[in-house]
C-alpha cells in the first residue's frame, strides 16, 4: 500500500478567476503575460524524481506571476487553471532538493513533466531496481518515507512502524520494542538493513533490532510470505530500511536532524555529511553519526527507576559509479546501552507476586541518566561490499557482507567475589558472526521481467559465563527465481525459492559434550497478480507457501528469565513449521477518496509456540512456572483497514484499523500472546499561510487499543490482560524556505491527557505502567555547498 | 560469457573464503561460568549431645537450568530438643568447590536469612549472629523443638544490598528452600 496523502490546492488571492475585470490587479501580477489573448489555458504535469523517475509527494511548485503555490500528493501531479498566453515562471523543490527555476511559454493547454534532483537520489540503480521489485504492487507492501518518516523521528525503530496498520511491537518496557507483523515477530520476521539481512540474536523477545533509525529514508514493510529473495524464515514479513542513496551531483551536503522528547529527556542527535567529487564524477561518499541519550522515563504517577538509554551508531560509505558498472563499500557501528526496569527482575516467584500486586514498581526514583544493573549492552558492527554490471543481457549484482553482533545482559547483582565482582562480568554474554554471500541476475525478455539469484550465509554463535541458547554453526544455501509479467490492466508475479540449512550445535551435558546436526531443506514458494479494475481502483490477490525450520533457541534454549520468573525450555524434536499465506485487497485512489482494505490468513502447521507446562521446576530459588517450545496448527486471520477522505480542501481524514484473530486449529481455542484489535482516527489541516513556510499542518490523532479478550481458556498469565486504552496526540509541523535551503520543524504531544494505562503486548506491563504525556521536537536542517 | 565465468569464479572464492573464515573455533568455556548456588546444607548439633551431627540438604548442580534437583533432604529432628544450626552454601559446578557461605560472612551486611516454619508451632528458629549493624545474618541459628509434628521449614536468602533493615521485605531472593520437616 502506498502512504495516503492528499492534494493541497493554495490559491491565495482568488483574483485570477475573473482575470477581464481585474485588469490593473492583472497589469502588476501577469509582466509577461499577454492580457489580450484568452485566459482559460491550464498548466499541469508532475513533479518526478530524476533518477528514479518516481513521482514526489510534499513537491512544492510555485507560480511567480499568479503567487499560487500547490504542493503535491503521492501521485507528484500539478495542476494550475485560468491562465493567459505568455511566459511564466515556475519555482519547484522538494524537502531535501534544490529550488529549481523554468520558464514556461504558454499557447494553449500545457502538460509537462518536471525533475528534481535529490541528494538522496539512489546511484546505485540496481538496487534501486531491486526494491522497486520487491515493492512492485504485488505484494501488501507499506512504506514510512519522507515527511511520516520525519514525523517519526525520536521513536525507536519498532515504535515508528506502528503507525502501520498491521504493524504493532513487542516491547520490553519502555525503551525495548521489536517489531510485530499480523501477530508475529522474533524470527518469523526479516528485517534487511541497507540490503543486508539484519543477524543478531532476533528470537529474543527483550532483543531489539540493531538499526539506527536515523540512517533510514525510507522503511518498507512487506506483509505475508511473498517476498522470497530475502531468506526463508519470513513468513510474517520483511521489513526493509534503506537509507539515502548517495549522491551524485558535484558538491558537499549535510543534513543535521536533532529531536527532543520531554517522557525521558531523550535527546537524539544525527549528523549527515555527503558528497560527490567535482573532478571524478563517480565518486561520492558519506559518513553519518548519531548519537542517543535519555534518561529514566516517567510514567503518569512516577519515575521507571532505571530506564535510561544512550546510542551512539556511526557508518560511513564511499561509491563509484558508472554507467556500466559501479561498486559501493559500506561500514556500520552500532551500540547501545539500556537500563531495564530495577523493579522487573525478581528472585522467586514470592517475589514476582510481591512486585505484581504493588501498584508502584517496588524501587522508586527520581529522573536520572544514570544506568545501573539490570542492564543490557549490544554492539553490531557490519560490513557491505557489493558491485554492479550492466549488460545487453540484464544487470549482474553481487553483494558480500560480515556482521558481528555482541549482546552483553548484565543482571540486576553484581557477584558476591570481590575479585570477580571486579571484572564487572554480565550474566549472559552472545556473539554471533554470520558472513553472507549473494549474486543476483535481473533481465528482461519480453514482457517478462526476471530476477533469479543464489545466497549463501555461514554463521558462527557462542557464549559466555551461563548458558541460555547453545554454541553453534549454521550454512546455509539457497536459490531462487522471481518472474514478472505485466500489461496495462493485469500485473502478475510468481516465485519459488530452495534452501538448504545445515546446523550443529554444541551442548555440555554434564560435562559431556555433544554436537548434534541438523538438516533442513526449506522450500518457498509464492504468486500474486495484481488488477487494474480502472485507472482508479485496484485489486489484489497474493499468496505464499513457505516453510520455516526451527531455530537454535527453539530446539535448545534453557533458562530461567529474571523478569518473568518464568523458565523458558526448547525441545529438540521440533519440525519445521509450514505457513500457508493468502490475502486479497482494494485500492482506490480517488481525489476525495483514498482506500486500502485487505482481508488476509496465514495458516501454520507445526507453528512454534511456548506452551506452558503443568509441572513447575523446582530450583533452590524455589519454584518456576515451564514454558516448553511445543508445536500446533494455527490460523492468524486479519484485516488491515486504511481509509483517507478528503471532504473539504486542505482537511485529511483518516482511519486505520487492525483487525487480528488468533487460533489454535488443534484445541479449538485462541492463541495468547497476540496483539489486539486497533484503530487509528486522525484530522489533518495542511495549510501554507506564508511563502517561506511549505507543508504546514496540524494533526490530531486518537489511538484506539482494545482489551485482549481472546486468551485461551486455560491462559497462564500472572496479570488478567489490561483493559482497552486510547490515546490523544498531537502533531504540527512546516518546512521553512530560507535562502533556498528546506528546514523542517515539528512538535507533537503524545498521549496528551498523561493516560495511566498498561499495554498487552508490553512485558513488563506486570511491573509498571506505560509512559505519560511525551512533548517532543524535531529539527532537521539540510544544506548543500556546491 | 567471460566476464560471467569471473563473476561465478568469484562468488565461490567469496563463499569458501566465508567457510574458512568460519571455522575458526570459538567454543564456549563452561569453567568461565558465573557463580552459582548450587548447595543449600542445614549443619544441626544436638545441644544435649555434641557428637549428634545431622546435615539436610538440597543440591541442585546446574542452578536456574532445567535438570532437577540432585538431594532434597527432609528435616528430621527429635521433639524437646535443641539443635544449634550451621548453614553452608557451596557451588559444586565448580572445581574446586566454591564456598559461597564464605562471601556471604564478607558482605553480611547485603544479606539476611529467614526461617519460616509452618505451622509456627513446629520449631522455633532463632538467629544467633549479627551484622556490623547489629542487624540479624542468619548463617547460625538456634531450633527448638517442642511436641512431635510435620510440616516444613522455609529458609529464604534475602539479598539486600544497601537497602537491607533486618525485616524480609526490600531486596529479592537468591534462595528459596521448602525443607519438609519431621519431628519424630
Amino acid at each position: 500500500m502506498k502512504s495516503i496523502s492528499h492534494i493541497q490546492s493554495l490559491k491565495f488571492p482568488a483574483i485570477i478567476t475573473k482575470s477581464w475585470l481585474k485588469l490593473p490587479v492583472l497589469l502588476l501580477c501577469l509582466l509577461h503575460t499577454n492580457l489580450f489573448s484568452q485566459c482559460n489555458l491550464t498548466l499541469s504535469g508532475r513533479i518526478m524524481e530524476e533518477h528514479t523517475v518516481e513521482p514526489l509527494e510534499y513537491a512544492s511548485i510555485y507560480l511567480s506571476a499568479k503567487k499560487l503555490t500547490f504542493i503535491t500528493d503521492s501521485s507528484g501531479l500539478f495542476h494550475f487553471d485560468n491562465l493567459c498566453e505568455g511566459d511564466y515562471e515556475l519555482l519547484y523543490t522538494h524537502p531535501g532538493c534544490k529550488t529549481e527555476k523554468k520558464i514556461v511559454s504558454i499557447h494553449s493547454n500545457t502538460t509537462l513533466n518536471l525533475e528534481l534532483h535529490h541528494h538522496e537520489i539512489d546511484l546505485h540503480e540496481v538496487t534501486v531496481s531491486q526494491h522497486k521489485r520487491e515493492s512492485a504492487p504485488t505484494q501488501q507492501i507499506e512504506t514510512l518515507k519522507e515527511q511520516a518518516l520525519f514525523e517519526s523521528r525520536g521513536l525507536s525503530f519498532a515504535e515508528a512502524l506502528r503507525t502501520l496498520s498491521g504493524v504493532s511491537s513487542l516491547r520490553t518496557g519502555s525503551t525495548i520494542s521489536k517489531p510485530v507483523i499480523h501477530g508475529m515477530s522474533g524470527n518469523r520476521i526479516v528485517l534487511v538493513n541497507n540490503g543486508i539481512k539484519l543477524e543478531g540474536q532476533q528470537w529474543g523477545q527483550d532483543h531489539a533490532p540493531e538499526i539506527d533509525a536515523y540512517l533510514a529514508k525510507k522503511i518498507t514493510v512487506i506483509k505475508g510470505a511473498s517476498a522470497i529473495r530475502y531468506g526463508s524464515e519470513a513468513i510474517a514479513g520483511v521489513i526493509l530500511s534503506d537509507p539515502e542513496p548517495l549522491p551524485h551531483k558535484a558538491g558537499i551536503g549535510t543534513e543535521l536532524n536533532y529531536v527532543f522528547g520531554s517522557l525521558n529527556q531523550q535527546h537524539d542527535v544525527c549528523m549527515l555529511i555527503q558528497g560527490n567529487h567535482n573532478k571524478i564524477k563517480s565518486l561520492s561518499w558519506r559518513l553519518q553519526g548519531t548519537y542517543k541519550i535519555g534518561g529514566n522515563v516517567r510514567s503518569p504517577n512516577y519515575y521507571q527507576k532505571n530506564t535510561g538509554l544512550r546510542e551512539y551508531n556511526f557508518s560511513g560509505t564511499i561509491g563509484w559509479k558508472k554507467e556500466k558498472y559501479g561498486f559501493e563499500i559500506f561500514g556500520s557501528y552500532f551500540n547501545t546501552k539500556i537500563g531495564i526496569l530495577s523493579s522487573s527482575h525478581t528472585g522467586s516467584m514470592a517475589d514476582l507476586k510481591a512486585a505484581i500486586q504493588s501498584s508502584y514498581p517496588r524501587e522508586q526514583s527520581d529522573f536520572s541518566y544514570d544506568i545501573n544493573r539490570p542492564y543490557q549492552q549490544v554492539q553490531h558492527f557490519t560490513t557491505k561490499a557489493n558491485a554492479y554490471l550492466n549488460t545487453k543481457k540484464g544487470n549482474i549484482l553481487f553483494q558480500t557482507s560480515y556482521q558481528l553482533n555482541t549482546r552483553e545482559e548484565y543482571d540486576k547483582h553484581i557477584s558476591r567475589n570481590d575479585s570477580l565482582a571486579k571484572l564487572n562480568r554480565p550474566a549472559l554474554w552472545l556473539w554471533i558472526q554470520t558472513f553472507h554471500a549473494e549474486v543476483m541476475w535481473d533481465y528482461k525478455i519480453k514482457k517478462w521481467q526476471s530476477l533469479v539469484g543464489g545466497q549463501f550465509f555461514s554463521q558462527t554463535n557462542t557464549y559466555k559465563y551461563s548458558y541460555l541458547i547453545p554454541a553453534y554453526w549454521n550454512f546455509n544455501g539457497g536459490a531462487f527465481a522471481i518472474e514478472r509479467w505485466s500489461n496495462q490492466k493485469i500485473e502478475l508475479e510468481f516465485g519459488a525459492r530452495i534452501d538448504y540449512r545445515w546446523m550443529q550445535a554444541i551442548l555440555f551435558e554434564k560435562g559431556k559434550k555433544r554436537e548434534p546436526i541438523f538438516q533442513y531443506a526449506i522450500p518457498t514458494v509464492s504468486a500474486g497478480v495484481d488488477y487494474h479494475i480502472n485507472q482508479k481502483m485496484k485489486w489484489n490477490f497474493h499468496s505464499g507457501l513457505a516453510w520455516r525450520a526451527p531455530s537454535m533457541n527453539e530446539l535448545f534454549v534453557g533458562g530461567l528469565h529474571h523478569s518473568t520468573a518464568t523458565v523458558e525450555i526448547g525441545n529438540e524434536k521440533l519440525k519445521s513449521e509450514q505457513s500457508l499465506n493468502l490475502s486479497s485487497g482494494l485500492n482506490l485512489d480517488y481525489q476525495w477518496i483514498q482506500a486500502d482494505v485487505s482481508l488476509y490468513t496465514h495458516l501454520i502447521k507445526n507453528y512454534i509456540y511456548l506452551l506452558p507446562d503443568t509441572t513447575p521446576l523446582l530450583t533452590i530459588r524455589g519454584y518456576f512456572p515451564v514454558f516448553r517450545y511445543t508445536q500446533t496448527d494455527v490460523a492468524l486471520n486479519g484485516s488491515d483497514i486504511n481509509i483517507a477522505v478528503f471532504p473539504i480542501k486542505n482537511i485529511k481524514l483518516e482511519a486505520k484499523a487492525s483487525l487480528l484473530w488468533g487460533v489454535n486449529l488443534k484445541t479449538h481455542d485462541w492463541l495468547a500472546q497476540i496483539p489486539s484489535h486497533r484503530f487509528n482516527y486522525s484530522i489533518r489541516y495542511n495549510f501554507n499561510p506564508i511563502e517561506k513556510f511549505n507543508g504546514m499542518f496540524l494533526a490530531i490523532n486518537i489511538v484506539q487499543v482494545l482489551k485482549q479478550n481472546q486468551l485461551p481458556k486455560n491462559n497462564i498469565d500472572f496479570l488478567p490482560a489490561p483493559n482497552a486504552y486510547w490515546l490523544l496526540n498531537f502533531d504540527a509541523g512546516t518546512n521553512v524556505n530560507i535562502k533556498h535551503q528546506n528546514f523542517s520543524v515539528g512538535f507533537s504531544i503524545q498521549n496528551m491527557l498523561n493516560k495511566v494505562y498498561r499495554d498487552y503486548m508490553n512485558r513488563f506491563r506486570y511491573f509498571t505502567d506505560e509512559g505519560g504525556i511525551n512533548i517532543m521536537l524535531r529539527l532537521k536542517v539540510p544544506l548543500f555547498f556546491h | 560469457m567471460k566476464t560471467k565465468k569471473r563473476t561465478i569464479k568469484a562468488f565461490v572464492a567469496v563463499i569458501a573464503g566465508g567457510i574458512l573464515f568460519q571455522s575458526c573455533k570459538k567454543e564456549p568455556n563452561p569453567s568461565e561460568a558465573n557463580e552459582l548456588i548450587t548447595s543449600l546444607k542445614v549443619i544441626m548439633t544436638d545441644s544435649a549431645n555434641t557428637n549428634n551431627k545431622l546435615v539436610f540438604s538440597f543440591i541442585d548442580l546446574d542452578g536456574d537450568k532445567p535438570n532437577l534437583p540432585t538431594q532434597f533432604d527432609s528435616i528430621v529432628l527429635a521433639p524437646n530438643s535443641t539443635y544449634y544450626a550451621t548453614l553452608q552454601l557451596l557451588d559444586e559446578s565448580k572445581n574446586p568447590v566454591d564456598t559461597v557461605s564464605n562471601e556471604i560472612i564478607e558482605k553480611a551486611n547485603d544479606h539476611l536469612f529467614v526461617y519460616k516454619p509452618n505451622p509456627a508451632s513446629l520449631v522455633a528458629v532463632q538467629i544467633s549472629d549479627k551484622d556490623s549493624k547489629n542487624l540479624p545474618i542468619g548463617l547460625l541459628s538456634t531450633w527448638r523443638t517442642s511436641g512431635i509434628g510435620k510440616g516444613t521449614t522455609t529458609i529464604v536468602l534475602r539479598h539486600q544490598p544497601d537497602v537491607k533493615n533486618g525485616t524480609e521485605a526490600p531486596g529479592d531472593s537468591d534462595i528459596e528452600v521448602v525443607f519438609p520437616t519431621i519431628i519424630k
